[in-house]
């Protein structure tokens, strides 16, 4: 019979300004402070709670997903990153589908993350793939820039919702089974 | 079965499902403290000053980009659907189908047309008169009749036979042979001795320059006849001009004769030697022509005409025959049997002729008069030369032509093309005329056979061909073309497609020709249709040459006409109630059509996109989908299967019958009725209900009867028990005529007003003088939440979240400024005052109202101390599983619960 068990988590946001990070969580999670206090801290936290079938270890895992938000400037990764990136479980990267950079910087934060955790499970997201022109890059680089990380990636777009949960979903899944080989 | 990593998954309850309850229905989660608990909801987690929490969820069921078949997603009215993604195999069983783009389609099937053999391409079509086939190639049709008669010399027929003039080349018909002869045979001429060279001594003496060191003598041993031959020995300088000689001493009188036949035995050429005779005539110094002398004994024939005429050779004086050379060391050479003759010599021609009437006139472009034999010339020896040619002679035209010679005794083919020469139509004369020249003593012969003789005039023109629409198993995309041949110079082929849907022609629809001129393999880019048509256009510059054409083949390919996509069986979960759905998306255009099946393995039944599955039993399900296309060049395109099935979930709703609002008089009774429902509406088995109502002197039964108490608007509610799941129904309770009036009751509401006020001022003066630890949270370092113990009965906000802001915030504040912050261990906010106390995995923050006491410090360390030794290697290593931490809320419970904490005495690790 299968049994349910419950998981607490801390996954982590990372990725350049106006990428998409806190418009992804507000599609995903409707759930958030008050924006303009945690701006003043550069952080916010808002929490999904997921129910997830893991065949492999005959569980329903009902995992509670504090999702760290960190602004995209990297004074403020600088700043924060032993609280923010502290015990994180993973991490959801994510790049602006319109902007090349975000994509080449994006080693910049998932290497931060690891330098303070170690290996944790990594998704990324390309947002905005709602956006038909101005794309500057596809889908081969972000298989390229995956691979490195041993990363899953989707397409979202935080606007049409596209791809939103799956992305927060199979962290999570990842997550779980991480958290799971751990205890 | 395959399922996908995790199956999508609506958010379990507490949190809300982002749907919102039905009038009269309402989920329970409003704390104790609401309800009427000693603390203020203002006194609740509002220390951050943070705002109201919205716990809204949305539902969406997006499509992985990647994963394998099926998965599930589970929809807000306790439903699931099952999803195939046809994006890959996995899951499926394909039959004549394949998967491109995430869709299941009908393939491409390769098909060839082949015409191996030119007999095809008149068995599909016609050719104009100029085209002819071979059975083998398609060529342009050429007159292949020879204008020649008795060409084959079967016969002596037509031909005419002239010998030369006098008769020493002679030309015939060879009956046994069966060809024409001509030939020239003669023997040696007779001869008389001039000088045997056998007494030489007192008629032969050494002519030589000065310098010439030299001899001659009798030689008796090495003579070519006789008994002996005159030896010249001698040795010659570098000079120029120098020689050794045999002069004979008497004159010489060689009027009768023009051939001096001499022996002569060279000893050593390793230097060069030549012979030639010198004479006296008239005091004029006259020689022969030179001949170069070989190795050993040879006879050399002078010509003593180059000394002059007969009438001068009859005094010759000073007659030597001269050995020239030069640098020749000491050396001999032998003269032998010296002989006087005369030579035979002419030079004749015989012909072969016949005489052509040509009734037409032809182009004078190559190839349009072509002659043509067969020759050998079998021999020729002892002559100067032979020369056989070809000459042709018309009205206004002559041309003549040589047969090149070669090897002898073998036969060879000739043809010259005659086109400029015999345009015109009129009569000609061929002529093979062979010509020999003999000069010379000795025996001759030579021999030349003609046969095969043609004249033809191919007279090719430009000629086409055009196939029938050619019908192809289905509408077909066309990918190459195959065509093979040959191309002599000044030969042209062009091949020509179309592709058309009308089987005439003549009719619309046909594309434009795609040409090409080169044979071999190339890609067809006409439109995809159900014929097509091939044109070939053979050309010509030389109407003796054909361009042939051997083969034509066509690769196109079509879509299969049927395929099938099965799924592997699934089977739902233990919660199955029945399915509810069928769900496809696809792509269904003209032509093509896709019927869908479902089955649990043992049998089919026809199903329509889109449709109602209700009336399928059991929980194992399968499906079939049969893509079927009646044109080649479309499919239908099947993305995505979605089938949905309810299961019976959890209490959602309280359902309470009759609906409000209901108007009661005070006293009456009625009887309500409730259902628990789960998010689709499911009734759920709920052995009992607990009924309340707010109607103040009303009340209601464990049963639902309901009894109207005061007048007003109230609710009955019906909660289901052990939850906070109820559902309510609106009551209008009147006035009824036996109650008394409200001026009856006045006195007892003034007094209950009066206990309430006093009540109150108590309350007031006590929550004054004491103090209340309102929460505890222990909070691991990395910001998760180990435990939310608090004296109300329920959180009002989400402990997880205000845990991870706390400790972002703690973090902050400590980065900002390490100095004055990093040890932050009191804070206060409004009534509330917070103490935080840090252990070496996890930190505890104690919420306090009202004065906290001095020692509450102490008893944090003491307790944040205890649980550190307790529970300190279970926070190091905890996985974020609360089933980790048994016993945490318990031992917390003597920290909230106590008016002192006390600490566990050493050795006992702190067990509660």
């Amino acid at each position: 019979m299968t049994k349910t068990k419950r998981l607490k988590s801390k996954v982590c946001l990372v990725g350049e300004k106006a990428v998409g990070k806190t418009s992804l969580i507000r599609r995903y999670v409707i759930n958030m402070f008050d924006e303009q206090y945690l701006t003043t801290i550069g952080t916010r936290v808002t929490k999904k709670e997921v129910r997830l079938v893991m065949p492999g270890h005959d569980l329903v895992v009902d995992l509670d997903m504090t999702i760290w938000d960190i602004m995209g400037e990297k004074g403020f990764r600088e700043l924060l990153k032993d609280a923010y990136f502290y015990g994180t479980n993973g991490v959801l990267a994510v790049a602006d589908l319109t902007r090349r950079r975000t994509l080449d910087d994006l080693d910049d934060w998932v290497d931060g993350v690891e330098h303070e955790v170690g290996k944790v499970p990594v998704v990324i997201a390309v947002n905005k793939a709602d956006l038909t022109s101005g794309v500057q890059f596809d889908a081969d680089d972000v298989a390229q820039f995956a691979r490195a990380y041993n990363a899953e990636f989707f397409l979202t777009s935080a606007k049409t919702g596209e791809h939103v949960e799956d992305a927060f979903r199979r962290l999570g899944g990842l997550v779980a089974e991480h958290q799971l080989q751990l205890a | 079965m395959e399922w996908s990593p995790e199956p999508t998954s609506a958010p379990a309850g507490g949190l809300g499902t982002g749907l919102g309850p039905g009038a009269g229905e309402h989920r329970t989660d409003t704390p104790m403290l609401e309800r009427g608990s000693r603390i203020r909801p203002k006194t609740s987690i509002a220390l951050f000053g943070l705002a109201a929490f919205t716990f809204l969820f949305v539902l969406s069921a997006a499509r992985p980009v990647s994963g394998e078949l099926p998965y599930v997603i589970v929809n807000p009215d306790a439903s699931r659907t099952v999803v195939w993604n046809l994006t890959s195999r996995a899951g499926l069983s394909l039959q004549n189908t394949t998967l491109v783009g995430g869709k299941a389609v009908l393939p491409w099937e390769n098909a060839t047309v082949d015409w191996p053999r030119a007999s095809d391409f008149l068995s599909h079509g016609s050719a104009d008169a100029n085209l002819t086939t071979d059975g083998t190639n398609l060529t342009l049709r050429a007159d292949l009749s020879n204008h020649v008669t008795n060409g084959d010399f079967a016969s002596n027929a037509i031909w005419t036979y002239a010998n030369g003039t006098s008769r020493n080349v002679t030309a015939s018909w060879d009956p046994a042979a069966l060809n024409a002869l001509m030939a020239h045979d003669s023997p040696a001429v007779s001869n008389t001795s001039w000088d045997t060279m056998d007494a030489i001594n007192l008629t032969w003496q050494l002519r030589a320059p000065p310098g010439v060191p030299g001899f001659i003598s009798q030689e008796y041993v090495h003579q070519r006849e006789g008994k002996g031959a005159l030896n010249l020995s001698f040795s010659i300088g570098s000079g120029t001009g120098l020689y050794a000689g045999a002069h004979p001493l008497a004159v010489v009188n060689w009027s009768g004769d023009n051939r001096l036949l001499a022996w002569v035995m060279a000893r050593n050429v390793t230097s060069p030697l030549w012979l030639n005779v010198t004479a006296n005539v008239s005091g004029s110094s006259r020689t022969t022509v030179a001949q170069s002398l070989s190795l050993g004994w040879q006879e050399v024939v002078i010509n003593l005409d180059q000394i002059g005429a007969p009438s001068e050779r009859s005094n010759l004086q000073d007659v030597v025959l001269r050995i020239n050379g030069r640098n020749v060391a000491s050396t001999f050479v032998y003269f032998d049997d010296l002989r006087l003759a005369n030579a035979k010599a002419f030079n004749e021609t015989a012909t072969v002729a016949q005489a052509i009437i040509k009734a037409s006139s032809t182009s004078p472009s190559p190839g349009s008069a072509i002659l043509a034999l067969d020759w050998d010339l079998i021999d020729a020896t002892g002559v100067r030369s032979v020369t056989a040619r070809v000459n042709v002679t018309g009205s206004s035209t002559s041309i003549e032509h040589s047969l090149s010679q070669g090897p002898l005794g073998s036969w060879r083919k000739s043809s010259f093309d005659l086109s400029p020469s015999m345009s015109s139509s009129g009569t000609y004369a061929i002529r093979f005329q062979f010509q020999v020249a003999v000069d010379n003593v000795t025996a001759s012969s030579s021999h030349f056979r003609i046969d095969n003789v043609s004249l033809w005039f191919p007279n090719r023109h430009n000629g086409s061909y055009a196939s029938n629409p050619i019908p192809l198993y289905a509408s077909s995309e066309f990918r190459d073309v195959n065509w093979a041949g040959s191309l002599p110079a000044g030969t042209s082929a062009r091949l020509s497609l179309r592709s058309g849907n009308d089987s005439n022609p003549n009719g619309s629809g046909w594309s434009a020709l795609e040409s090409w001129t080169s044979f071999g393999v190339h890609p067809v880019s006409l439109p995809g249709a159900r014929y097509f048509q091939v044109r070939m256009d053979l050309a010509t510059v030389n109407a003796s040459l054909s361009p042939s054409v051997a083969a034509f083949g066509l690769d196109t390919m079509h879509r299969a006409a049927i395929g099938n996509v099965t799924s592997d069986p699934f089977r739902a979960m233990s919660d199955f109630l029945r399915w509810r759905s069928f769900n496809v998306s696809s792509s269904v255009g003209a032509s093509t059509s896709i019927a869908f099946d479902i089955g649990n393995g043992s049998y089919w039944t026809a199903v329509p996109a889109d449709g109602n599955v209700s009336g399928f039993a059991g929980p194992d399900i399968r499906w079939r989908a049969q893509l079927v296309s009646s044109d080649g060049l479309v499919t239908p395109s099947l993305g995505q299967v979605r089938l949905t099935y309810e299961y019976l979930g959890g209490v959602q709703r309280v359902l309470v019958s009759p609906t409000g609002p209901v108007r009661l008089e005070s006293g009456q009774k009625l009887s309500f009725r409730a259902r628990a429902v789960d998010a689709g509406n499911h009734t759920l088995s709920v052995p009992s209900f607990g009924w309340s109502t707010n109607n103040t002197r009303g009340s209601v039964d464990n049963d639902g009867t309901f009894t109207a108490g005061d007048p007003g608007n109230w609710v009955v509610t019906a909660t289901v028990p052990g939850t906070f799941i109820f559902g309510t129904v609106q009551v209008t309770v009147t006035p009824s005529s036996f109650l008394p009036s409200p001026f009856d009751l006045l006195p007892y509401v003034l007094l209950a007003l009066a206990c309430g006020g006093a009540g109150y001022g108590s309350y007031e003066i006590a929550i004054r003088r004491m103090f209340a630890i309102d929460d505890v949270f222990l909070i691991s370092k990395e910001g998760r939440l180990l435990m939310h113990n608090t004296r109300r009965m329920r959180a009002d906000r989400d402990e997880d979240i205000l845990s991870a802001m706390f400790t972002a915030i703690l973090t902050f504040l400590r980065d900002f400024d390490r100095e004055e912050t990093g040890d932050l261990r009191r804070f206060e906010f409004g009534r509330k005052t917070a103490l935080l106390e840090r252990g070496d995995h996890a930190y505890v923050a104690a919420v306090y109202s009202g004065r906290v006491p001095r020692w509450a410090g102490k008893d944090l360390r003491r307790f944040m101390y205890d649980l550190e030794r307790r529970f300190g290697e279970t926070f190091a290593r905890w996985s974020g599983d609360p089933d980790d931490l048994q016993g945490l809320k318990e031992f917390s419970d003597r920290f909230v619960a106590r008016f002192r904490y006390r600490s566990f005495p050493r050795g006992k690790r702190g067990a509660p």
